[in-house]
């Protein structure tokens, strides 16, 4: 792999779910509200589609990590906030909620398009380290500073918020064995009978 | 609930309800339109209280106060100066707290001025003292962000005025970090519905 990768919106295309976006949101249909929640859905999507600009980037840091960076640009926040401003809170917060859906379908996908790339180097993922548990906001802030001149828009504070809001920040490690205790690995299928973690998770 | 005088009011006070659960706009306005809108003000409080303590315990879901939020801008805002100031604390530039925060007390008809994201302490006191504000509502969204309350604080009592007006801290959860329950102020949650409810019943008191 590149120093940089960029991954495309090409490589994210959006596949809103409402049954899901609506038990995000405990909008059931037994609940008094669920028409109104309906009946906006496809507004809400539209809005999602105009303004959002997802895009990924991995920053080989060093020959065994790297960190992603995964974000839709700041304009669904943006949007949402217009929406809120006009009272127009129901599609508001489903924008909300949508934007967040589409950020953890990015992840899954920029997740196949890695390992994909890694494994012509024959490597593959051992871990993930999270903002916030394991991946110190230092790290994260030199990670963007070198990523500035693909995504010059993105920042982490000192607290560790992250901007745009809706995007989403954290360091994967490499090895040359496909393993470890990284959520998105099936130990059912990893030959390593031995390992460690195989019976933690 | 204020009890009904007349069976045409009940059923008036009934179809407010029904259309704030809905989120029906549209049936709020005319409704109000029908008359006796001051009746219906206090109605429209007296359910979103209701509405409100059974989601802060935990049987409704926010997307109801949501609904009811929407409903409920058909009421026109009161004409009166600010009351409160909402921003999101120094350090927190994320804009959904704020706005969820903004939507509540707009909700109870609370009078507020919008401080934005990422406000300084500086201009927290400012809004304070330009408009006579009683409420600071300040939204949080990690425990970091709790240093710009401590400054707010200070600043008030440096400039003689802190005991001119509440301040109100939500958003980041106590749980995570015990010292935001030592912060110099006088309510905190992590939840805005709850934040708005004490303004609102501390306004009225």
């Amino acid at each position: 792999m590149e120093k940089i990768t960029v991954y495309s919106g090409d490589c994210f295309p959006l596949r809103p779910d409402r049954e899901e976006v609506f038990r995000w949101l405990q909008c059931s249909a037994e609940q008094p509200c669920y028409g109104a929640f309906a009946a906006v859905w496809d507004r809400a999507v539209a809005l999602l589609s105009e303004t959002a600009e997802p895009r990924a980037a991995a920053l080989r840091e060093a020959e065994d990590r790297l960190s992603i960076l995964l974000t839709l640009g700041q304009r669904p926040e943006e949007a949402a906030t217009r929406l809120f401003y006009k009272q127009d809170y129901i599609t508001g917060s489903i924008l909300n909620v949508l934007c967040d859906e589409l950020l953890f379908q990015m992840d899954g996908l920029a997740f196949e398009l890695l390992k994909r790339d890694l494994a012509r180097e024959r490597l593959s993922v051992s871990a993930r380290e999270e903002p916030g548990i394991d991946y110190p906001i230092e790290d994260q802030q030199s990670c963007l500073a070198q990523l500035r001149p693909v995504f010059p828009g993105v920042s982490i504070s000192e607290h560790g918020i992250i901007s745009p809001a809706k995007s989403m920040m954290y360091r994967v490690m490499l090895s040359h064995r496909d393993c470890g205790h990284v959520s998105l690995h099936d130990c059912s299928v990893c030959p390593q009978t031995d390992c460690l973690y195989r019976h933690v998770k | 609930m204020i009890p009904a005088c007349d069976p045409g009011q009940s059923a008036v006070k009934d179809q407010l309800q029904d259309a704030l659960l809905r989120g029906e706009r549209s049936t709020v306005a005319a409704l109000l339109e029908s008359g006796a809108p001051d009746a219906l003000v206090r109605a429209k409080n007296s359910f979103l209280n209701d509405l409100t303590d059974r989601y802060l315990a935990g049987s409704l879901p926010f997307c109801q106060l949501t609904a009811a939020a929407q409903a409920a801008s058909a009421f026109p805002a009161p004409d009166l100066p600010p009351v409160a100031c909402c921003g999101a604390a120094q350090g927190n530039t994320s804009a959904a707290g704020r706005d969820y925060t903004l939507m509540l007390l707009s909700m109870w008809g609370v009078p507020v001025l919008d401080l934005g994201v990422d406000v300084s302490p500086e201009a927290f006191l400012s809004a304070v003292l330009e408009h006579r504000l009683r409420f600071v509502v300040c939204v949080l969204f990690t425990p970091g962000d709790a240093e710009c309350v401590r400054r707010i604080h200070e600043l008030a009592e440096e400039h003689g005025c802190r005991k001119d007006f509440s301040l109100v801290v939500c958003g980041a959860s106590p749980s995570e970090d015990r010292s935001l329950l030592s912060l110099p102020a006088d309510f905190v949650t992590h939840r805005a519905a709850a934040a708005a409810q004490w303004v609102m019943n501390a306004w009225k008191r």
